[in-house]
C-alpha cells in the first residue's frame, strides 16, 4: 500500500501529468469564479481531450478542474453576493456583507484558506475511507435518507429566526417548486403545464442564479455606488492575513465542517449543493454569539468554505469504492473511467491501487496548487468591492444569463431565472428569507424519494425495528426540540435579510402580505391539482401545500395587524425605489423578448450597451469597447469554447 | 445576410480560393459535424456516442471532426425534439440518441414521438440482464433457483421502463411472485438498494452490468446474474452470442425450469421490450438524401471497424449488436402500429403497466 501511495505521487508528479493538473486547477479557479459555469460544465468540456490519455493525467486534468471550483466560487459568491456555482450559496450570507463592509479581503482570505484545508482533509478522508466505504454507505436506507433530509429542514429554523413563519411559508415554495415534473414513479408529470422544459423539474443553476444574482443586480444598480459601502482600504494585505487568521482561530470549526463535508459528499443524493447549508445551519447553531450572523460575521464564510471543498473528497468514495457516484458532478467522473477502460469497485484498492492514489494525490495537490495561486490575486479581486457598481453589472448580468443558459440551453431557463429574481427580489423587499427556499428546492425531491421507496420497500414494523432508522428519528426529535426551544428563546437570527430600509417601513408590510396572500392562494391551487394526481405522487404535494398554507396564514394574520397598528401613522411612503425597482425589472424582461426577435448574441451585448448609457451615464467609447468585450466572450468563449446552442430568433442577424 | 456572414465574407472567399482543390475531398473536409445526446455527459449514452464519433469521422469521406452536444431534459425529449423541429437538416447536425421506441407508444400521449420523421442513419441494441442477490429467500445457487424462493422484491424505476417491464414479465413467466418498489433514480442507486437489502432483483444494460454490477455486486459474492435477453434477428429469433455468457438467455432459463418452450403474449412482449434500437443515429427530417447514403454506409463500415470494436471491448465491456437503418424502421413502425397489428401483446403491456402504476 505504501508503495502504492508513493508511486501515486511519483505519477502526479511525473511530467506530463504535472501540467495537465496545473491545466485542469486554472481552468478550474476560472470556471469557479464565473457565476454560472462551475465544475461540471468543465468536465463535460475536457472530458473529450481525455481520450488517448493515460488515466493518472486524465484524472489530473479532470479532478483537478473540478477540486479547485469550491475554492474560487466564493470569489463571486463574497464580492458580488452571487453564488460562484451550487455549492457557495450559504457564503453569500456573511461574506457578501464583510465585501460591503470592507472587509472582501479578510472574507476571501479566510475563504481560500478554509477551502485548501477543507479540499486537503477531503482528500485524506478519500484515503483512509475507501476501505470503510462500503459499511458506512450501506448503513444508511432509504428511510434514514428522509430524515437526513427532515434535519436539513430543520435548518430553516436556525435561517429564518424571528421570521419563522416568512421561513416555513418561503420552505414551501421551494419544496413545492421542486413537485415540478415527473413524480419519484410514475411518468405522468406534475404542475408542467404541458411544457417540457419543466417535466424534468426547474433547473437548480437558473434557479438559484435568479434568486441570489438578480436582488444583488439590481442593488448596485439603484444604489448607484460600489459593492462596498466604506472608502477602500490601502492595506488589503493585511484584510487578507486577518482572513488566514481567523481560520487559525477558528480552527474546530474548520475541522468539524470539513469533516462534515465528507461525509455528506459520501452519501450519494444530497451533494454539494446541500453541504454548504447544512454546515451554514451548524455554524450558526453551534456560535453562542449569533448576533452578527447575516451581517458579515467571518464564521459564516469559515463553516461552508471548508464544507463545500471537503464534499469533493467524499463523493469521490462512493464513486471510486462502489460506482455509486456521490454528485452529479462524480456522475460524469464515472464516464472518465469508462472511458479509461476502468471499473470503479473493489479493484480499485486493489488491482488499480496505484491509480486510486493517483486522485488522492491530484485532489490534494490541486487545493494546494489552488490556494496559492487565489492568494496572489487576492488583492486585486478584493478590490472588485470598491469599482462603480453599474461598470459591474453588465458583465455580471451577461455571465448570470449565459451561465443559466448552459444548464440548459432553452428559453426557459432565461424565463427562470428571471421569474426566480423577481421572487427574490420580492422576498428580500418583503423581509422573507431565502435560504430557506433554497433548503426546501433541494431537500424536497431527496426527501421525497426516499420517502416513497420506504413506503414500498418495508412495512411499519421494519421501519421500527432499524436501529438507524431509530437513533436518526430520536437524534431528529432532540434537534427539534433545541430549534424550537432557540426560537422561543429568540436565540436565532434571520441571516438574509434587507437592512436597507427602516424597520416598520410600510411598503415591505405591504408586499409581505401580499406575498402571502399569493402564497396561500397558490398553496390551494397546487392542492386541488394534487387531487388528480397518483397515490403516490401526492402525499407530498399535499403535505407541503397544507404547511405551507398554515404559515403563509400566520405571516398574513401578522402582516395585517401591523399594518392595522400602522394606521394613521405620519410620514410620506417613498416609492422611488421600488418604482426604479420595476424598471430595472422591465429592462431584464426584455433580454429574452429581444433574444426572441434579434437573437442572443445581439440582444445581450445591446442591453449591456443601453444599460451603461441608461444607468451609468457612461461615453460612447467605453460603451464601445465594454459591448465588443461582450461580444467577443459570446462568441470566443460561449460560443467556440463551450458550443453553446443559441435561440432561433425571427430575425437571424448573426 | 447577417452580421456574421458579412463580417466573415472576405475571409470565405479567401477560404473559397485556397480550398477549391480540396472540395472534391468531400463534403465534409474541414468540416465539424454535431451529435446531439438526449442525455447528460458521462453517462453510457454519452460514453458511446463519443466511442462511435471517434471512430466513425476515419470512415466518412473529409474525415469530419465531431462534437459532442449533450441535450438533457423533457423526460429525454429536448434533444429529441431540437433534432426532429429545430435542427438544421443540413448534415451539420446529427443525433445519438436513447429513444425508447418500444415503450413511448404505451405511455402518455404528449410524450410519444413519430420517429417516423427522422432521417435513421442505424442503430444499436445493447442487451439488458436481470440480476439479484443471492440470498433471496433460501438462496441462489444458480439461476433456475430464482422459481423456489418465495416472492422476491423488484427494484425499478416505473412501471413503463423497458428495464423493469423485463424482471417483471420474466418473474411472471417463470411463476415467480413479486413486490414491486419503483423510483430509484439511477442504475447505481438500484444496485446500492440491493446491496442494502431493500430489494433483491433489478435489470440494467449490460455493459452497465459489466462495468459496475460485475465488480461491485457478483465479484464480491452478494449476488449473480439471471437471465439476459438477447438481440433477435429479422425473423424474430435469438441471435446466440457465445459473448453473452454472463447469465443464460431468457428461453433457456425457461426450458430449463418450464421444460417447453416459451410462447403467448407475455412472452412476445418481453422480446418486444428489449429488442428495440437502444441507441439511434439519427438526421433531422429532410436532410439531403446523398448525405444520409454515405451517412448510412460510413455507420455499417464503423460498425465492424476492428479498432472501434476493440475501444468498445475495452470501454464498454461489450459486442453490441448494430442494426443497419431499414432494420431500426422496422422496429420503428412495429413500435408504431402495435395496437393494431399485435393487440394481444399491447392488451397485455397495458394490463402490466396499469398492474403496476399504483
Amino acid at each position: 500500500m505504501f508503495d502504492s501511495m508513493i508511486q501515486g505521487l511519483l505519477q502526479v508528479l511525473a511530467w506530463p501529468t504535472s501540467g495537465f493538473l496545473l491545466l485542469g486547477v486554472l481552468a478550474g479557479l476560472w470556471l469557479g469564479a464565473v457565476p454560472g459555469l462551475g465544475g461540471i460544465i468543465g468536465i463535460v468540456v475536457v472530458l473529450p481531450f481525455t481520450f488517448g490519455m493515460e488515466p493518472a493525467s486524465a484524472f489530473a486534468l479532470l479532478i483537478g478542474l473540478y477540486a479547485v471550483t469550491a475554492t474560487s466560487d466564493s470569489i463571486a459568491s463574497i464580492m458580488l453576493g452571487i453564488p460562484g456555482t451550487a455549492a457557495s450559496q450559504a457564503t453569500v450570507m456573511d461574506g457578501h456583507p464583510m465585501a460591503k463592509k470592507g472587509e472582501g479581503a479578510r472574507a476571501l482570505g479566510a475563504a481560500i484558506t478554509v477551502s485548501g484545508f477543507g479540499g486537503i482533509m477531503g482528500g485524506i478522508a478519500l484515503a483512509l475511507s475507501l476501505p470503510l466505504a462500503l459499511p458506512i454507505i450501506l448503513a444508511f436506507g432509504s428511510p434514514d435518507y428522509f430524515l437526513l433530509g427532515a434535519f436539513g429542514l430543520l435548518l430553516v429554523g436556525a435561517l429564518s429566526g424571528t421570521a419563522i413563519a416568512r421561513g416555513l411559508a418561503a420552505a414551501g415554495i421551494g419544496l413545492l417548486l421542486s413537485q415540478i415534473g415527473y413524480p419519484v414513479r410514475s411518468d405522468v408529470p406534475r404542475y408542467w403545464f404541458e411544457t417540457y422544459y419543466l417535466i424534468d423539474g426547474l433547473p437548480l443553476v437558473a434557479a438559484v442564479l435568479g434568486l441570489f444574482a438578480l436582488p444583488e443586480l439590481l442593488g448596485l444598480t439603484v444604489s448607484r455606488s460600489s459593492i462596498s459601502s466604506v472608502e477602500a482600504s490601502t492595506d488589503m494585505r493585511s484584510g487578507m492575513l486577518q482572513g488566514v487568521r481567523d481560520v487559525v482561530r477558528h480552527r474546530w470549526l474548520a475541522f468539524r465542517c470539513s469533516i462534515l463535508g465528507v461525509y455528506i459528499g459520501m452519501l450519494p443524493g444530497p451533494g454539494p449543493s446541500i453541504a454548504d447549508w447544512i454546515a451554514y445551519g451548524h455554524t450558526v447553531q453551534s456560535a453562542k454569539d449569533k448576533s452578527q450572523f447575516g451581517k458579515g460575521d467571518v464564521r459564516g464564510v469559515i463553516g461552508p468554505e471548508a464544507t463545500n471543498n471537503a464534499v469533493n473528497g467524499g463523493s469521490l468514495i462512493p464513486t471510486v469504492a462502489l460506482g455509486i457516484p456521490g454528485s452529479a458532478g462524480m456522475a460524469i467522473l464515472l464516464g472518465a473511467f469508462m472511458l479509461q477502460g476502468l471499473s470503479p469497485g473493489p479493484a480499485m484498492l486493489t488491482t488499480h491501487l496505484t491509480t486510486t492514489f493517483t486522485l488522492v494525490w491530484t485532489l490534494i495537490l490541486a487545493n494546494i496548487i489552488g490556494v496559492a495561486v487565489l492568494f496572489l490575486l487576492v488583492r486585486q479581486l478584493a478590490k472588485a468591492a470598491f469599482i462603480d457598481g453599474r461598470l459591474l453589472v453588465p458583465a455580471v448580468t451577461l455571465f448570470v444569463f449565459m451561465g443559466s443558459w448552459l444548464s440548459q440551453p432553452h428559453i426557459g431557463s432565461w424565463l427562470t431565472l428571471l421569474g426566480m429574481g423577481a421572487l427574490g427580489i420580492w422576498m428580500r423587499r418583503a423581509g422573507w428569507p431565502r435560504p430557506p427556499l433554497v433548503l426546501g428546492f433541494v431537500l424536497g425531491p431527496i426527501m421525497e424519494n426516499a420517502f416513497v421507496l420506504s413506503m414500498q420497500a418495508f412495512t411499519p414494523m421494519e421501519l421500527l425495528s432499524r436501529p438507524m432508522t431509530l437513533g436518526l428519528a430520536a437524534l431528529l426529535i432532540v434537534a427539534t426540540v433545541f430549534t424550537v426551544r432557540g426560537l422561543r428563546r429568540g436565540e436565532q437570527v434571520q441571516v438574509d435579510r434587507d437592512d436597507t430600509h427602516k424597520d416598520g417601513d410600510p411598503v415591505a408590510g405591504w408586499l409581505s402580505l401580499l406575498l402571502a396572500a399569493v402564497w396561500a392562494g397558490v398553496c390551494v391551487w397546487a392542492f386541488i391539482e394534487a387531487q388528480s394526481f397518483p397515490l403516490s405522487a401526492k402525499i407530498f404535494p399535499e403535505v407541503i401545500c397544507g404547511v405551507s398554507f398554515v404559515a403563509a396564514l400566520f405571516v398574513l394574520a401578522k402582516d395585517l395587524r401591523g399594518r392595522l397598528a400602522a394606521r394613521g401613522a405620519t410620514g410620506q411612503i417613498d416609492f422611488r425605489q421600488d418604482i426604479r425597482t420595476l424598471e430595472f425589472l422591465v429592462w431584464y424582461a426584455a433580454i429574452p423578448a429581444v433574444s426572441f426577435v434579434i437573437g442572443q448574441i445581439v440582444a445581450l451585448p445591446l442591453f449591456i450597451a443601453a444599460y451603461l448609457k441608461r444607468w451609468g451615464g457612461y461615453g460612447p467609447i467605453a460603451i464601445l469597447i465594454y459591448t465588443a468585450a461582450a461580444v467577443a466572450i459570446m462568441v470566443g468563449v460561449y460560443q467556440t469554447l463551450l458550443h453553446v446552442k443559441w435561440l432561433r430568433p425571427m430575425i437571424d442577424l448573426w | 445576410m447577417t452580421i456574421r456572414d458579412f463580417l466573415a465574407l472576405p475571409v470565405f472567399a479567401t477560404a473559397m480560393l485556397a480550398a477549391m482543390p480540396a472540395m472534391s475531398d468531400g463534403f465534409y473536409e474541414g468540416e465539424t459535424i454535431t451529435l446531439v445526446t438526449n442525455v447528460g455527459a458521462g453517462g453510457s449514452t454519452d460514453v458511446q456516442a463519443r466511442l462511435f464519433a471517434k471512430h466513425w469521422k476515419d470512415h466518412i469521406e473529409g474525415n469530419p471532426d465531431f462534437v459532442i452536444e449533450p441535450m438533457p431534459g423533457g423526460g429525454m425529449l429536448l434533444g429529441i425534439n431540437y433534432l426532429m423541429g429545430a435542427a438544421d437538416p443540413d448534415g451539420f447536425t446529427l443525433g445519438f440518441v436513447a429513444p425508447n421506441v418500444t415503450t413511448r407508444p404505451l405511455g402518455p400521449e404528449a410524450q410519444r414521438v413519430a420517429y417516423e420523421n427522422f432521417e435513421v442513419i442505424g442503430s444499436v441494441n445493447v442487451p439488458v440482464i436481470a440480476y439479484a442477490r443471492n440470498d433471496v429467500g433460501s438462496g441462489l445457487k444458480e439461476p433456475a433457483d430464482i422459481t423456489k424462493v418465495g416472492e422476491v422484491t423488484v427494484a425499478g424505476f416505473q412501471p413503463r421502463s423497458s428495464f423493469d417491464m423485463n424482471s417483471l414479465i420474466g418473474l411472471e413467466l417463470l411463476g415467480v411472485e413479486t413486490k414491486y418498489v419503483a423510483g430509484f433514480g439511477g442504475g447505481s442507486a438500484l444496485m446500492a438498494a440491493l446491496l442494502r437489502g431493500e430489494a433483491d432483483i433489478g435489470t440494467t444494460g449490460l455493459n452497465s452490468y459489466r462495468v459496475g454490477i460485475m465488480e461491485n455486486f457478483v465479484k464480491p459474492g452478494h449476488g449473480i446474474g439471471l437471465w439476459t435477453i438477447p438481440a433477435v434477428d429479422e425473423n424474430g429469433q435469438p441471435i446466440d452470442d457465445p459473448e453473452v455468457a454472463d447469465a443464460p438467455p431468457f428461453h433457456e432459463l425457461y426450458k430449463q425450469v418450464r421444460n417447453e418452450e416459451p410462447s403467448g403474449p407475455a412472452y412476445d412482449a418481453l422480446m418486444y421490450i428489449n429488442n428495440g434500437p437502444t441507441l439511434m443515429v439519427v438526421a433531422p427530417p429532410g436532410t439531403p438524401e446523398d448525405l444520409i447514403a454515405e451517412l448510412r454506409e460510413t455507420f455499417l463500415e464503423t460498425t465492424t471497424d476492428a479498432e472501434y470494436l476493440a475501444d468498445v471491448e475495452k470501454q464498454v465491456h461489450l459486442k453490441p449488436v448494430f442494426f443497419n437503418a431499414e432494420r431500426t424502421k422496422q422496429m420503428i413502425d412495429r413500435a408504431r402500429t402495435l395496437n393494431e397489428s399485435e393487440p394481444e401483446m399491447a392488451k397485455y403491456l397495458a394490463d402490466l403497466i396499469a398492474k403496476y402504476s399504483e
